[in-house]
């Protein structure tokens, strides 16, 4: 039977390392997204403005997970925005990906932000329960 | 692959070659050092390093090595470039060029105490940190900032962010050679438009020190430091310019292995011969990123100098700018031979020795400056290169962490940090609680310890210790 999706935070000495899961790829990586959101700003009261709309090709599942966590990067870092609602849906040799977008700089900071998605111990897996999936953030 | 230490004397362990390693490990460190708690990879990770292609002599680990991602924190390692030697992006780190740099204020400690709390007050208010926009120098375009990475510090300075002294005394005079601009992305220049002269987040800091106790009277007179004068020590690298340059030849070199026959024990590791087109490639970016780098850094100068014009009537005088994550094409002798090599240094500092040619002039007697940040309770400490160190002249670059972040949020406070250091003179201006509770003291290495083992195993030696007045956070 498949589990609810959801993410936690697992330790690692210098940086951040998220596990998420859920019942299906998209709802695992839209979890994964979440958990990195959620370690660096209290998202409660955040209010959704512009979406992004972006291709995420990759033939690995693992390299989805990257390229999907590095536009997390990118759109906070040259727009101080952050996702608060992911929208996935299958295409051809990947993704694309629906953002919906808050104000990052209007948002509580609770946590050290996320600079990089490194490929250390990287996994995506489909297992009875469902996806899970687990990344290390440079922080 | 097994990854038991033999200890070599009181501060040096080996590990022997096994499995798919080409040289040994060596870990300078005391027992109380080495990594410890459960799950730790950070040896595992020294082994790892040891079988890249190319690596000459070991692959080593300083005092204050911590788990990282492909690469140890702390870790060094040297390629050969003529024998196929690899350079890999894991082994400079995402945050290239992140180092430290030394300012001495032209006051001491006592006498800035009535000013002090405007002096916090002002480096608070003024040094943008944490995580977005908000540098202190918004570039024009690409254009510009072509400039910037191939004339780093030195392109600060031209145009008005600080003075010609300050590049004598940055390591490469303020830039890498071979700085590529066109192999950095448009999206790390996106990222790194607006962000010159900014802090960033996690580990990264301002610090307003006083100098606690000099060891070398004669090299600390020559670096321009004296017992109880006020310092400023700013930790940071290259924003998110850096990182993805990082991400962005990580990802190449990660889908080049199998043309070049290569294979990693991590994909952190992924790599290519420097010479290369990917290699090459890497390096020029590398070098671009290391540029900005210190450009960073020596916008913070000019915010620092401010604040301290302002507060307290007095200037600030570059002691020295260090990069420690980086990889440079250096040589050095390997079983008697002069070879070209690839040093990867991941949080680890360049220490040359006294007398080396790379020295500017008035510090050549005294060996390169090594800049070892501790935390914002303890200590932190200057240091200078010696001769016989077999690490490629390589020293630690702060305490190393021990606990996780996760960890240090059980146990600590953000809060009770602050007033707990308010209750012993250090002032704390903060981003966030928790981004201060995941930088408690106690998450980290004793620094002291880090730099007697540093000492110990002969890679550098001390110089003057300074301790903590004031902390503006990332």
């Amino acid at each position: 039977m498949t589990r609810p999706g959801g993410h936690r935070g697992v330790p690692h000495t210098a940086d951040l390392r998220v596990e998420a899961w859920g019942p299906t790829r998209a709802e695992c990586l839209a979890q994964a997204v979440r958990g990195v959101c959620e370690s660096f700003l209290d998202l409660t009261g955040a209010v959704a403005g512009r979406t992004r709309e972006v291709l995420l090709r990759a033939d690995r599942d693992e390299d989805v997970l990257v390229a999907l966590l590095e536009e997390v990067v990118y759109w906070l870092d040259t727009e101080d925005e952050v996702p608060v609602d992911v929208e996935l849906t299958p295409v051809a040799g990947g993704l694309r990906a629906r953002l919906r977008m808050a104000d990052a700089a209007a948002l509580p900071v609770t946590g050290a932000a996320p600079k990089a998605v490194t490929l250390h111990r990287l996994a995506v897996s489909r297992g009875p329960r469902g996806w899970t999936c687990s990344v290390t953030i440079d922080v | 692959m097994d990854m038991s230490l033999v200890p070599e004397g009181p501060y040096r362990f080996r590990m022997d070659r096994c499995g798919p390693m080409r040289v040994p490990g060596v870990v300078f460190a005391t027992p109380d050092l080495l990594p410890r708690s459960a799950g730790d990879r950070t040896l595992e990770q020294v082994a790892n390093v040891a079988t890249l292609p190319g690596v000459v002599r070991a692959s080593f680990a300083m005092p204050d090595m911590h788990w990282g991602y492909g690469f140890p924190i702390g870790g060094v390692a040297a390629t050969d470039i003529d024998a196929g030697g690899v350079v890999s992006p894991g082994g400079v780190g995402f945050d290239i060029s992140c180092g430290v740099r030394l300012l001495a204020a032209g006051i001491d400690r006592e006498p800035l105490a009535p000013s002090m709390r405007r002096l916090m007050d002002l480096l608070g208010d003024t040094v943008p940190r944490g995580a977005g926009r908000g540098g202190l120098w918004k570039l024009s375009g690409r254009a510009q900032m072509e400039k910037l990475l191939v004339a780093g510090a030195g392109y600060a300075v031209e145009q008005g962010h600080g003075v010609a002294r300050d590049l004598e005394r940055c390591e490469d005079g303020g830039a890498l050679a071979d700085a590529d601009p066109s192999q950095v992305g448009q999206r790390a220049v996106d990222r790194g438009l607006q962000q010159v002269g900014s802090l960033g987040s996690g580990n990264h800091f301002l610090e307003v020190q006083a100098v606690d106790q000099v060891y070398d009277a004669e090299a600390a007179r020559a670096f321009g430091l004296h017992t109880g004068q006020v310092c400023v020590m700013i930790h940071c690298g290259s924003r998110g310019l850096g990182h993805q340059v990082c991400s962005d030849h990580v990802r190449v070199m990660d889908q080049s292995l199998r043309a070049f026959g290569i294979r990693v024990p991590d994909r952190q590791l992924a790599c290519a011969p420097a010479v290369s087109t990917p290699g090459r490639a890497y390096l020029g970016a590398m070098a671009a990123a290391a540029n900005y780098g210190r450009a960073n850094r020596q916008l913070l100068t000019e915010a620092a100098r401010r604040a301290f014009a302002t507060a307290a009537q007095t200037g600030l005088d570059l002691v020295y700018d260090v990069s420690h994550n980086i990889a440079k094409i250096e040589t050095h002798e390997v079983d008697g031979v002069a070879r070209r090599l690839c040093v990867h240094r991941k949080g680890a500092t360049l220490a040359l020795p006294p007398g080396h040619p790379d020295l500017p002039a008035d510090l050549a007697g005294f060996g390169h400056p090594v800049l070892v940040p501790g935390t914002m309770g303890t200590a932190s400490y200057v240091m200078a290169g010696v001769a016989g160190n077999d690490a490629f002249a390589s020293a630690a670059h702060g305490a190393g962490r021990v606990w996780s972040r996760h960890q240090a949020l059980h146990r600590v406070r953000g809060e009770q940090l602050r007033d707990e250091l308010a209750s012993r003179g250090i002032a704390v201006r903060p981003s966030s609680w928790r981004g201060l509770a995941e930088e408690a003291p106690d998450a980290y290495k004793d620094v002291d310890l880090v730099v007697r083992a540093a000492e110990g195993a002969g890679l550098a030696r001390p110089v003057a210790r300074l301790v903590p007045l004031g902390v503006v956070k990332g």
